[in-house]
């Protein structure tokens, strides 16, 4: 019996095929995760099934198809999927995938269409994924597919936009989208829906291959103890710990946040990390950003924030901007104000969204789209461009290193010694929220230990063993 | 024998010629057969500069570069055969200039950069080389073909990256040549590595 079978047994939990039950993976006495997770192929369908199709998965930019007709084909775990824009503008994500025989509608990456029609037999579906018609079809099936026809339609997904950013949900029973980001959506619109035009994606995602499992990049996110070690080298350069014995320099002083969902953030003290030279301590929030503005903006945008933002969200971008947001599980938004990539020594912001495809236990893609203010004058507009791909992404400088580290474990993985190794989570400062901080989910403020990175893990243990 | 070398040929032979609206039409200039000295001259230059690569020389390739150069890889993404649309996008996986490269190689060499400590080993085959008089009497258009094959730790498995490369290379007076341009078309959408931690 397989492990998704068992998964569908009423009153039994999912068992893998050596007995264990993978509930017993997870020791949430001692906050350790045993390494097989990342290499045994039961767990990575039963991912595919309970994690990939029933989650809210990032799939476009709406800048990315502005006008009707327009689309891009993505994938949310291992399915296909076409995102359209509708007459009405409105998007729809539909399966790629023709409801006669299967085969995949759309064969290129980006495109325009007037509607879909399949290369194989010629099903055609409009750009809300509704059946329309196919050929010879009165002389093949009378009038019995005018009949059927709405359930002959696309496989269609629920979606939700924040920032721009597309997702969607196979599982129509799923909760909505407001619900899933719950707390977090106070964080990300400060963060990303902070001036009145928004982001826009300076085009398609970079892609490329990791040869890892995709969940040792969604739990690192979490994970600023890492810097100093493994980014050794962007210390080197300048770019962190600028001294190396203080830990607010490598950006582990401030604020995690996490929720029972799983999704986390970081935020950096910027009281401690940067000099606010020529303000005074009574200066308002306002004036501090106007003076530093955050990744992305510049001061004439920071005019609009009040806008868009309340004043708590404003003193939360000033003071403790978050660095790093995890959406559970396959969402990250990364955003740095100030990093360089240049022997010039000049400084721009990086400010990319990612997501993740996994491919097989051992392999993941990864997709990394650009952002930049809509109305971000030409030189903010390339500087952001430039200094993202320079910092992150498959040539940035500081994201090389981490790809080694998760091709790292994943070697250590293939072997049935070291995948009982356990990764291990039990720097914990527990739930500590300052009196001045207004954002909801468990807070946790000091020192950037795992709480976070262990919310996010309880939160796979539990859409994976209950 | 057809002549190669006037200028009457070129139009057929530049399809991308139209991607490059900002810049001086790129390989719009006379061709040069492969038997010309100066074609020779690039020949051995891309050779050189692989070679220089293949054996992580950095310093020695930086010493290959422009301080002007212009140095970029965009995103690109499948289309449709007769959308009219590019293969291109304006997202990038490189967009460099000579201070950007200098800092990248500092830390290669110089820092703890584990992306390639221990280095990756690269093996360069250009091939298809074309070139053409450029916009001005020192510069010219280059194209090839790339083929790098990438080896890391002790993997038996090999990444395989293709790419066409559109090139300016300028001679100085003296006959010493400097890469000024260069635009990487890959041929994979999804890029088949784990990083860009190398050259093309």
């Amino acid at each position: 019996m397989s492990a998704s079978d068992a998964a569908g047994d009423s009153g039994t939990m999912p068992r893998l095929k050596d007995g264990t039950l993978v509930r017993d993976l997870f020791d949430l006495g001692k906050r350790q995760v045993q390494l097989r997770v990342h290499h045994d192929a039961e767990i990575f369908d039963l991912e595919m099934e309970r994690i990939f199709a029933k989650s809210w998965l990032p799939v476009a930019h709406e800048s990315e198809i502005p006008n009707p007709g327009d689309f891009v084909r993505r994938y949310m775990g291992q399915d296909s999927c076409l995102v359209v824009r509708g007459d009405d503008g409105r998007i729809s994500v539909l399966l790629n995938a023709c409801s006669h025989r299967g085969m995949a509608l759309c064969r290129e990456e980006k495109g325009k269409a007037a509607n879909f029609k399949c290369p194989y037999h010629g099903w055609a579906f409009s750009k809300e994924g509704r059946f329309m018609a196919a050929p010879f079809e009165k002389q093949m099936y009378g009038d019995q597919l005018r009949r059927d026809a709405d359930d002959l339609g696309l496989v269609t997904a629920k979606t939700g936009i924040l920032a721009g950013m597309v997702f969607a949900n196979w599982d129509h029973e799923a909760e909505s989208f407001e619900d899933y980001l719950g707390d977090f959506k106070w964080y990300l619109q400060a963060a990303l829906e902070r001036t009145n035009r928004g982001l826009e994606a300076v085009g398609p995602p970079q892609r490329h291959i990791m040869r890892a499992n995709w969940k040792l990049l969604a739990e690192q996110l979490a994970d600023g103890y890492h810097a100093r070690a493994l980014h050794q080298s962007a210390g080197d350069m300048g770019t962190l710990g600028h001294n190396p014995n203080d830990p607010a320099s490598w950006g582990l002083i401030g604020i995690n946040v996490s929720t029972p969902g799983g999704h986390t953030l970081r935020c950096i003290d910027m009281r401690l990390a940067y000099n606010f030279e020529g303000l005074s301590a009574e200066s308002t929030a306002e004036e501090r950003l106007t003076a530093i503005p955050p990744p992305g903006a510049n001061p004439g945008m920071v005019k609009e924030f009040g806008q868009n933002l309340s004043d708590d969200q404003i003193a939360l971008i000033a003071d403790t901007p978050p660095l790093v947001m995890g959406l559970f599980p396959g969402t990250d938004f990364f955003t740095l104000m100030s990093v360089s990539g240049s022997e010039d020594g000049s400084h721009g912001p990086v400010m990319v969204a990612r997501t993740w495809i996994p491919r097989a236990p051992d392999l993941f893609e990864m997709l990394t789209w650009i952002l930049v203010e809509k109305d971000a004058p030409d030189e903010l507009r390339e500087r952001t461009k430039r200094t993202t791909v320079r910092n992150f992404g498959i040539s940035g400088y500081i994201e090389q290193d981490d790809a080694e580290a998760w091709q790292g474990i994943q070697k250590v993985v293939q072997g049935p010694i070291g995948r009982k190794l356990t990764g291990k989570y039990q720097a914990q400062l527990g739930i500590v929220k300052p009196d001045d901080f207004h954002g909801g989910g468990d807070v946790h403020a000091g020192f950037s230990r795992d709480d976070a990175q262990w919310a996010w893990w309880k939160r796979y243990a539990e859409v994976m063993s209950d | 024998m057809q002549d190669w070398s006037g200028g009457s040929v070129t139009e057929i032979l530049n399809p991308e010629q139209q991607s490059e609206a900002a810049l001086p039409v790129f390989g719009a200039g006379p061709r040069l057969r492969a038997t010309a000295p100066r074609y020779m001259e690039v020949l051995d230059f891309l050779w050189e500069e692989a070679a220089i690569l293949d054996r992580d020389d950095l310093v020695g390739w930086k010493a290959m570069l422009d301080e002007a150069i212009v140095y970029r890889m965009p995103v690109c993404v499948t289309r449709k055969r007769h959308s009219g649309e590019s293969y291109e996008t304006e997202t990038m996986h490189f967009d460099e200039d000579y201070l950007s490269i200098a800092f990248r190689i500092r830390r290669f060499v110089e820092t703890q950069a584990w992306a390639a400590d221990p280095p990756t080993r690269t093996r360069r085959f250009v091939t298809g080389v074309r070139v053409w008089q450029g916009a001005t009497p020192d510069v010219y258009d280059v194209t090839s073909s790339l083929l790098l094959v990438r080896s890391t730790d002790d993997d038996y498995r090999t990444d395989i990256l293709t790419a066409e490369r559109f090139d300016r290379i300028r001679f100085s007076p003296d006959g010493a040549a400097l890469l000024l341009d260069r635009k990487i078309i890959a041929d994979q959408s999804t890029i088949g590595t784990h990083n860009l931690a190398v050259f093309l």
